[in-house]
């Protein structure tokens, strides 16, 4: 049956589409370089208009952390954008030795006020902390890569910290190319982690506005938590607040160490560049960065789930379902089976979930179905919201009702074919401006399958049946090992 | 050294072939980059609609923007997201003659998308699909905007998401100071803020929508944009063929509502939020109109201000005193009605009134003690490098063109501006804050508990308290 699809897609379908000839235009138009180092380039030329983006992706992220350091991912990050051991400073050599006395200071008092010490001698010993940061302050050029870049006339300059990935990103007017590999290339090889302990204020305030403050961001990290037992990504990205709290240089430092390393670095690069003129200054500019040992695997693996898991919190008055199943990682072959489920069930108004529960039952007023997958292991989520009169617990039961239906009647051919043209858009749409295409260029290159295989995808989807959904259907939504997130409404 | 060894380090370079590395401080680029941005086509239709192209054919792919002045502004106070529930239908309702499941599967078989919503002075909506696709579903979805079906069941589970949005509305601490402060700066009954509450929802009904739809949803309204892999000519064709005939209809059009209508004075507004370990602070009052005259100095001003990672509020408020993960300020214009300058941050509870007080030095700052030339030449090279950034996709400038040519503006004025910020100097952004400024005018809402604060919100000025129930 699959060879019969694989042939009815050549010979068939793939003429109709236009798009299918020119995603091995799109691909051929990118071009790969590695260096010596193991940090691999990703390059897309698109000359109408004078700029360029870069996102660098380390394959390094919150689900390498342990317990102790929760956070300290995410915390790095921050923290990368506060200098090198040339930016950022008036004179590292004098700096180094004003924070390593710093830390000594911060650690008393920590080890004292843990100790319950009196106050006096804790607040002689925070004063001695403070006068120590003073004196490291005094040595800071304040965020200098920060004003290089937006003094170049950057824009979306940023970073941001996943289970998996820490990306950097910019869009710079492209005669200022040297400028990232100047500066990037120092920060992932050289990076200072000064201003470390007002930094960390700043992190514990993100994790009040996105958390503790937050009813529904309290009761995702609840939810999250319990979908796994033993692996990381059951932890906050941000991290626990205690972990947080006594993040220390130490720390980031060894994160740092161990997880930035070239070989785990691939920048994708998208806008009015030449390749050919621009792998000499990559050569040059990150052929820098020192190669190091590869970091630890993550070994832990989520057993079985034996039985089912709830969350039920009353947290607000926003009445929330969600029915969680873990699945595959990336480029497992039942990816897009599930994929291409996820998109029959609950891609948007005209996906099965929805008809039945919103406009045919009239149970909820939304409801989706998604599959992330990561490098670790995947998931299929369904999240729905009631409407006024019905629980989050009987939206529940609903939810497990049409989800039987699939698993007892296989999908239309009409249906899958409608699942795929979306995947066939999706591939276009990642090309729609320089800085989506560079971070999907460089976290596609950190995939198990590569970043090429984002271009076979429809090839993939075409080989798929109706009967492959209807047998991971059966085989990954079983109800008995679901993870259930109902948010009540408050009785006040 | 040996002779040996001076050619080999004289042709260590090239043999390499290493580009020599420099300090990223004493590389050199000019200011300004010439380019040109994307073309955009002007075509009108028979009936007077305004159409715009650009064409990019890197991908197979189209977007069509209908933009119709069908907006919450039309709509009387008892009647609020009517508009909003009127593009709602158009876009999953399915037309007269298509009706909605014909109508959802047509686009979801081809993998295409029709999304539509409404804001203030204007209805929106996107077709985006493969470009082979148009001459099926162009037709379908002009039809849809024309004479839409208007389901009965569709606008129940429209109304059904409204109630539970409406009972849900004082669920998150930043949603409900955001709403609240909006209402206090434009008036609890400005269209822009005004919320649908479940009386509205009770009087709209499909006769309604059918009569707003009738009078409102006109070509005299319509703005059409076009940007991706198309062809022009057959474009204008099909757009002609399916909207040229649309006659404007006797009805007269719905009378427009202002956008401030009753702005709260300045002064402290506060929200209690018991066991908030964090206060959500909004700051601000009525903002400028893109013709003043200082609009040029006013983006110099808000670079300065709040509006880049450099900027004093993220400097002082997040860099030094690590009070806030996000502080702003922005400053924005509008065509017909001021814009709004907005300060947002959110700090936890015990530096509400530190930050706060804070926030109001360095706004003051800005007027009495004016910005630095070192601060000037920051913001004027930044914001003149970062110009391309503006047209980085050809949709930017079709916006960007439909935007000015909305509101009868030069379509060229986004063009000219980088020749208005060249010259500037201090004292022309000095003299912009010394008008701009005045933070007695500040409307301040505190969303927190502040039985923890440390320090008394009456320090700042005087407080009124606020019950979300009624805001």
């Amino acid at each position: 049956m699959k060879q019969l699809a694989r042939f009815l897609f050549f010979t068939l379908l793939l003429p109709l589409i236009t798009g299918a000839s020119t995603y091995a235009e799109l691909e051929e138009r990118v071009v790969e370089h590695e260096l010596e180092n193991g940090m691999r380039f990703l390059i897309f030329e698109r000359h109408d208009a004078p700029l360029v983006s870069m996102v660098i992706s380390v394959k390094a992220g919150a689900a390498n952390e342990v317990t102790n350091k929760t956070g300290v991912a995410h915390f790095l990050e921050h923290l990368a954008f506060k200098g090198t051991k040339n930016l950022g400073t008036t004179d590292y050599d004098a700096e180094k030795d004003a924070l390593a006395e710093l830390d000594k200071t911060f650690e008393a008092w920590f080890q004292a006020s843990q100790a319950g010490a009196e106050s006096a001698v804790l607040d002689r010993l925070y004063a001695d902390f403070i006068e120590k940061q003073d004196e490291a302050f005094s040595y800071i050029v304040e965020g200098e890569i920060g004003k290089l870049y937006e003094g170049n006339g950057g824009t979306s300059v940023n970073a941001a910290t996943s289970y998996d990935y820490t990306t950097y990103q910019v869009t710079l007017p492209s005669n200022r190319f040297k400028l990232w590999c100047a500066v990037e290339s120092d920060r992932m090889a050289n990076p200072v982690f000064r201003e470390l302990y007002r930094e960390r204020n700043v992190i514990l305030e993100e994790r009040r506005k996105g958390t503790d403050n937050s009813p529904t961001g309290l009761f995702w990290e609840e939810f999250n938590c319990a979908a796994y037992k033993a692996h990381p990504y059951g932890r906050p990205i941000i991290g626990h607040y205690s972990d947080m709290e006594n993040l220390s240089r130490e720390t980031v430092r060894d994160f740092y160490e161990t997880f930035y390393v070239p070989q785990h670095m691939t920048a994708g690069i998208a806008g009015d560049v030449n390749a050919e003129e621009i792998i000499p200054l990559l050569d040059a500019y990150f052929g820098r960065i020192q190669t190091k040992p590869d970091p630890p695997e993550i070994i832990t693996t989520e057993p079985e789930q034996p039985g089912i898991r709830r969350v039920e919190v009353k947290l607000a008055k926003t009445p929330i379902t969600v029915v969680k199943f873990l699945t595959v990682p990336r480029a497992h072959p039942d990816e897009i089976p599930l994929d291409l489920l996820a998109t029959i069930l609950g891609g948007g108004q005209t996906s099965r979930l929805h008809r039945a529960l919103v406009e045919k039952r009239k149970l909820a007023t939304y409801v989706s179905a998604y599959h992330p997958t990561r490098r670790h292991g995947g998931y299929f989520q369904v999240y729905a919201r009631p409407v006024e009169g019905v629980t989050p617990g009987e939206l529940e039961v609903a939810v497990l009702e049409e989800l039987r239906k699939i698993k007892d009647n296989p999908v239309n051919t009409s249906e899958l074919e409608a699942a795929r043209a979306r995947i066939q858009i999706g591939i276009f749409d990642a090309f729609s401006n320089n800085l989506r295409l560079a971070r999907n260029l460089a976290l596609a290159d950190q995939q198990p399958d590569g970043w090429r295989n984002t271009f076979r995808r429809l090839e993939q989807a075409s080989l798929i049946t109706p009967d492959d959904l209807t047998d991971v259907a059966g085989r990954y939504l079983d109800f008995d090992k679901r993870t259930v997130g109902l948010m009540e409404v408050t009785d006040d | 050294m040996t002779k040996r060894h001076a050619l080999l380090l004289f042709f260590l370079p090239l043999l390499t072939g290493l580009a020599k590395t420099k300090d990223p401080r004493d590389l050199e680029f000019p200011t300004r980059l010439e380019f040109t941005p994307h073309q955009v086509d002007y075509h009108t239709l028979s009936n007077g609609i305004e159409v715009f192209f650009v064409e990019d054919h890197e991908v197979p792919l189209t977007d069509i923007h209908f933009f119709i002045k069908a907006g919450e502004n039309r709509i009387p106070g008892e009647y609020a997201g009517l508009a909003e529930i009127c593009a709602y239908l158009i876009t999953e309702g399915g037309s007269r003659t298509v009706p909605k499941r014909v109508f959802e599967d047509s686009l979801k078989n081809f993998g295409a998308s029709f999304y539509g919503y409404s804001g203030t002075d204007e209805a929106s909506f996107t077709l985006h699909l493969l470009s082979k696709h148009i001459p099926e579903l162009l037709p379908m979805v002009v039809e849809a905007i024309r004479q839409p079906a208007l389901p009965e069941n569709q606008l129940a589970v429209n109304k059904g998401q409204y109630l539970i949005g409406y009972q849900s509305r004082n669920s998150e601490p930043s949603s409900v100071a955001s709403r609240i402060f909006k209402k206090l700066i434009y008036g609890k009954n400005s269209p822009d803020v005004r919320e649908t509450t479940p009386e509205n929802l009770a009087k709209i009904t499909l006769e309604k929508i059918a009569e707003f739809h009738k009078a409102n949803y006109r070509p005299e309204h319509m703005m059409i944009g076009v940007a991706g892999d198309f062809e022009p000519k057959v474009m204008l064709d099909l757009l002609e063929r399916y909207l040229g005939n649309w006659e404007n209809p006797s009805e007269n059009p719905w009378e427009e509502i202002p956008t401030y209508l009753d702005p709260a004075p300045g002064g402290v507004y506060y929200v209690h939020w018991p066991e908030a370990v964090q206060s959500n602070v909004r700051m601000g009052y009525e903002g400028i109109y893109r013709d003043a005259p200082d609009y040029p100095a006013s983006r110099l001003f808000v670079e300065i201000y709040g509006g880049s990672w450099g900027s004093r509020l993220i400097k002082q408020v997040r860099v030094e005193k690590g009070y806030a993960y996000v502080a702003y300020g922005v400053l924005s214009s509008g065509f017909t009605e001021p814009g709004t300058f907005r300060i947002l941050t959110s700090t936890k509870t015990e530096t509400t009134v530190d930050a706060i007080q804070l926030i109001l030095e360095i706004t003051r700052d800005m007027k009495t003690k004016g910005v630095t030339e070192d601060e000037l030449r920051f913001s004027k090279t930044s914001w003149l490098a970062s110009f391309p950034a503006y047209y980085a996709e050809p949709e930017q400038v079709l916006f960007d063109r439909m935007r000015y040519a909305k509101y009868d503006f030069p379509l060229d004025f986004w063009d000219k501006l980088p020749d208005k910020i060249e010259p500037l100097e201090v004292t022309d952004v000095n003299a912009f804050a010394s008008r701009f400024i005045e933070t007695e005018k500040l409307v301040i809402l505190v969303l927190g508990d502040s039985t923890a604060f440390h320090g008394s919100l009456s320090d700042i000025g005087e407080v009124t308290i606020i019950d979300p129930e009624e805001y």
